[in-house]
């Protein structure tokens, strides 16, 4: 198939989106757009937190791509991102995309102007969006 | 007596022709000058001398010597009295200052009246002699009496003299009056200084004969007097003003009652303003007369007044009413003591219209009343303060009940007081505007706020002589401010909590909805089944239509709330934003041609999230409502600059709007026809985003030929 013959373009791809739909959708489209190979899926941002804390040392376990949802219970997108900040080993090898339904102007600027997300991708998730990344 | 014979023409030529000459004058005097005392005075003057010279002619021409002293008898008193009239002329010329004394007149002219009584009953001797070249002339001999009469005559003249020497020599301003009271001093001090010379001195100290020139010199002063006072202009109009025409002339009511309470006298304007014609007889008036309709109280009033005024010899102020026939009119009546003799003769009374000021009075007096400002006076050099009534009621109080300084002290907090002295005082040092707060305790205990506000007066000196200003109850005013203010922050609480609750439910109302996408887009994908895809592609549609929905209520909150935010916007950019939006919301890619036109190099200025609004309604609209019979449907979004007004422009050749609903499709919820397919928001949301710009939006349209959608912005 045609997606077969596309390059893998990341190692490891990170999912954090509280929604089941939305991480089957994007676990979907990663794998069907050869995104990567492997894909780990987080509910909550403190999930995510602790695993990249907990595998900080281990270089194979860290993401390369973030897909970050911005609506979040208990720790949101933004809040995230100001952890992430702590965590600079990580920087230069991974890339944050933030992925939502907001339409809210707000939202948009925060995440234009946060230094370490990439872009910004409303959703949902199809073919033409994920080929992008 | 009438035998004349001739035999000494130079004497008698030496005295007629200046008689002639005086007579001439007093004719001019009484056809030319003025008709006031000092030309009365000056007249008789001028006819005394006439008279001596007249005197002097028959005198030297008479055969003998009795006839000479019958034609002396007749006309004695005009020699005799040239003295006291010259002084009483001077007196009057030099204004000096003897009006109102009876006495003068006396001392003046008593005297005359006895001399000639001596003179004329002969009780001493006054022979005549006849001299050569004068013929026969008055010889005063030694007599004790003659002597104090001719240096009496004398010495009346020597004084006039002085008087108007002295008062020529303190004219310093005016030289004109100057120059004129030289003339009357030169005028007067020739005969006088010859009449003494050969007259009273070389007869009555030298014994020599006297020269009997006096009554010809006397043509000098008439003369001179003539030349100053035509000439110099003698008269200011303020000399013929007589007291009389000044009353009046004056807009002021004057009146006098004798003591028996009969009106004596009432000005022209007291006449008009009262209504009595001049032939009234107004001394059948009485004070009651006037003041018929006084109440019982009134009259008691005028009749302390009136005790007060011939008793204690008081002038009294009172505000009384006149009936006049135009109404009654508010005066201030002031009454005088009229003294003569030391005694009070009757009272003179002025009353001055003041119905137009006790009119206005009352004016800001309602004025105050209504808008709770009182106004207050400070006069900083006698420390009095003045209230209005309004002032009082501020503080609880009645007009006039204590004084303002005490109820001042009484009512405002102590502290209040320091910060008020102490505004004061800087308003003292630097001349500028008072403007402070302070609270009151009311008489009832009750508490007010005050806003207090003034202007300080300097005197020549910049000296600060007054502090004047008002004072305004704003409690009421203080009370809205609180509440403004909490509900204020109550509405921006909830504003900023409407404003989360709208983010949340929009975004966990459109999370499903992309959720449902997702799948939807993956389910299209793995599936070739031609119904199922139909089913899905419709499934897609009612999604899209609850989102636009949803993003609707979205913009329409967001634009009800948030502030206006102006800033440059990429015209050409936005529109292509919007319109590739439009492909991601999955219509299809849109078979509608989209053309974009910029008016030169103008930038637009405005509020980036409502114009979006605008443009994203106007341009779905376009494209949702495009006519598909037609070959080249297209939407065309121009912007014009027009002076300091954009103008974006979105035209289509769509299906069209009917004339009859332009007046409705910017109403909320209105959906034209069965075509419209949205909520019936889009339009209603535009419209209220363009409002909230200050710009206007208009329609033109027609069904079948397309719609022009016109925005006007202000530009800046």
């Amino acid at each position: 198939m045609q997606e077969n013959l596309q390059q893998r373009r990341y190692r490891l791809v990170m999912i954090i989106d509280d929604t089941d739909t939305d991480r089957f959708i994007a676990e979907h489209y990663v794998k069907k757009c050869a995104l990567s190979e492997r894909v780990i899926s987080k509910a909550s941002a403190i999930d995510a937190l602790h695993y990249l804390t907990d595998n900080l040392n281990l270089a194979s376990e860290l993401p390369d791509l973030i897909l970050l949802d911005i609506r979040l219970p208990g720790m949101d997108g933004f809040e995230f991102l100001q952890e992430y900040e702590k965590l600079p080993s990580l920087h230069d090898k991974c890339t944050v995309v933030m992925l939502s339904s907001s339409m809210d102007p707000r939202d948009l600027d925060r995440a234009k102007t946060n230094p370490f997300v990439k872009s910004f991708i409303s959703k949902p998730l199809n073919r033409e969006k994920v080929e992008v990344l | 007596m009438f035998n004349f014979n001739f035999q000494y023409p130079f004497g008698f030529f030496s005295v007629f022709l200046p008689a002639l000459f005086n007579l001439g004058i007093l004719v001019y005097i009484f056809l030319f000058l003025p008709k006031i005392r000092v030309t009365n005075i000056f007249a008789l003057v001028t006819v005394a001398c006439t008279l001596w010279q007249l005197n002097d002619c028959v005198q030297r021409v008479s055969v003998t010597e009795s006839a000479a002293d019958a034609w002396d008898s007749i006309f004695s008193a005009a020699w005799l009295f040239i003295g006291p009239l010259c002084l009483h002329f001077s007196l009057l010329y030099t204004r000096a200052k003897i009006q109102h004394s009876r006495l003068y007149t006396y001392l003046i002219y008593a005297p005359g009246f006895i001399f000639l009584t001596l003179y004329q009953g002969h009780f001493y001797d006054h022979p005549f002699k006849k001299m050569a070249i004068w013929g026969w002339t008055n010889f005063h001999n030694d007599s004790i009496i003659d002597i104090i009469q001719i240096y009496w005559v004398s010495l009346s003249v020597v004084g006039a003299l002085i008087l108007l020497f002295v008062h020529t020599f303190k004219i310093q301003n005016d030289k004109l009056l100057k120059r004129q009271s030289f003339f009357i001093t030169i005028g007067i001090a020739i005969p006088t200084v010859a009449g003494t010379v050969t007259q009273v001195i070389m007869p009555t100290v030298f014994h020599h004969d006297p020269i009997p020139v006096t009554s010809t010199f006397m043509t000098f002063l008439s003369v001179a007097t003539v030349i100053a006072l035509k000439k110099y202009n003698l008269f200011t109009v303020s000399d013929l003003i007589s007291n009389r025409a000044l009353i009046d002339s004056i807009p002021i009511i004057v009146f006098s009652v004798s003591t028996d309470k009969r009106i004596t006298y009432i000005n022209r304007f007291g006449k008009q303003k009262l209504g009595l014609s001049r032939k009234d007889h107004i001394t059948l008036l009485k004070m009651d007369n006037l003041f018929y309709h006084a109440t019982e109280e009134e009259i008691q009033g005028f009749d302390e007044m009136w005790r007060r005024v011939t008793e204690e010899r008081k002038i009294e102020n009172r505000e009384s009413v006149l009936m006049t026939p135009v109404g009654k009119i508010n005066i201030i009546l002031s009454s005088n003591p009229i003294v003569n003799n030391n005694k009070v003769q009757g009272i003179l009374f002025t009353a001055r219209d003041i119905t137009e000021l006790k009119r206005t009075n009352q004016l800001l007096e309602e004025a105050q009343h209504i808008s709770h400002i009182g106004s207050w006076d400070w006069d900083t050099e006698t420390t009095t303060v003045r209230w209005s009534n309004e002032m009082y009621r501020i503080y609880g109080y009645k007009p006039g009940e204590l004084s303002p300084l005490e109820i001042f002290l009484k009512h405002v907090p102590a502290t209040e007081q320091e910060k008020i002295k102490k505004v004061m005082d800087t308003a003292r040092n630097d001349y500028g505007p008072v403007s402070y707060y302070h609270s009151i305790v009311r008489k009832d205990g009750t508490v007010v706020e005050v806003h207090a506000q003034g202007k300080v007066t300097l005197n020549e000196r910049n000296e600060v002589i007054r502090i004047n200003g008002t004072t305004q109850d704003v409690t009421e005013l203080r009370h809205k401010e609180e509440m403004l203010r909490r509900q204020n922050e109550e509405l921006q609480k909830i504003n900023s909590e409407l404003d989360k609750f709208v983010y949340s439910v929009s975004h966990d109302l459109r999370a499903p909805l992309t959720s449902m996408l997702g799948i939807i887009e993956i389910s299209e994908e793995e599936t070739a089944e031609p119904s199922l895809r139909e089913q899905l592609l419709l499934l897609r549609k009612s999604i899209y239509k609850l989102d636009k929905f949803i993003l609707n209520i979205l913009d329409y909150s967001r634009n009800a709330r948030q502030d206006i935010n102006k800033e440059e916007i990429d015209f050409r950019q936005m529109v292509a934003d919007i319109v590739k939006g439009m492909d991601v919301a999955g219509n299809g890619a849109p078979k509608v041609d989209i053309r974009i036109g910029v008016d030169g190099n103008h930038r637009l200025y405005s509020d980036k999230n409502r114009i979006s609004i605008v443009l994203n309604n106007l341009i779905s609209n376009g494209i949702r409502y495009c006519d598909t019979r037609s070959n080249q449907p297209f939407v065309e979004v121009n912007l014009h600059f027009r002076g300091k007004e954009a103008c974006i422009v979105v035209k289509d050749n769509g299906i069209g709007i009917d004339k009859g609903m332009h007046d409705r499709i910017f109403e909320m919820f209105y959906r034209g026809s069965e075509k419209s397919t949205g909520s019936g928001l889009g339009l209603y949301i535009a419209k209220e985003a363009v409002n909230r710009l200050n710009g206007r939006i208009t329609v033109q349209s027609e069904r079948d030929k397309g719609s022009i959608f016109s925005v006007y912005l202000p530009n800046n």
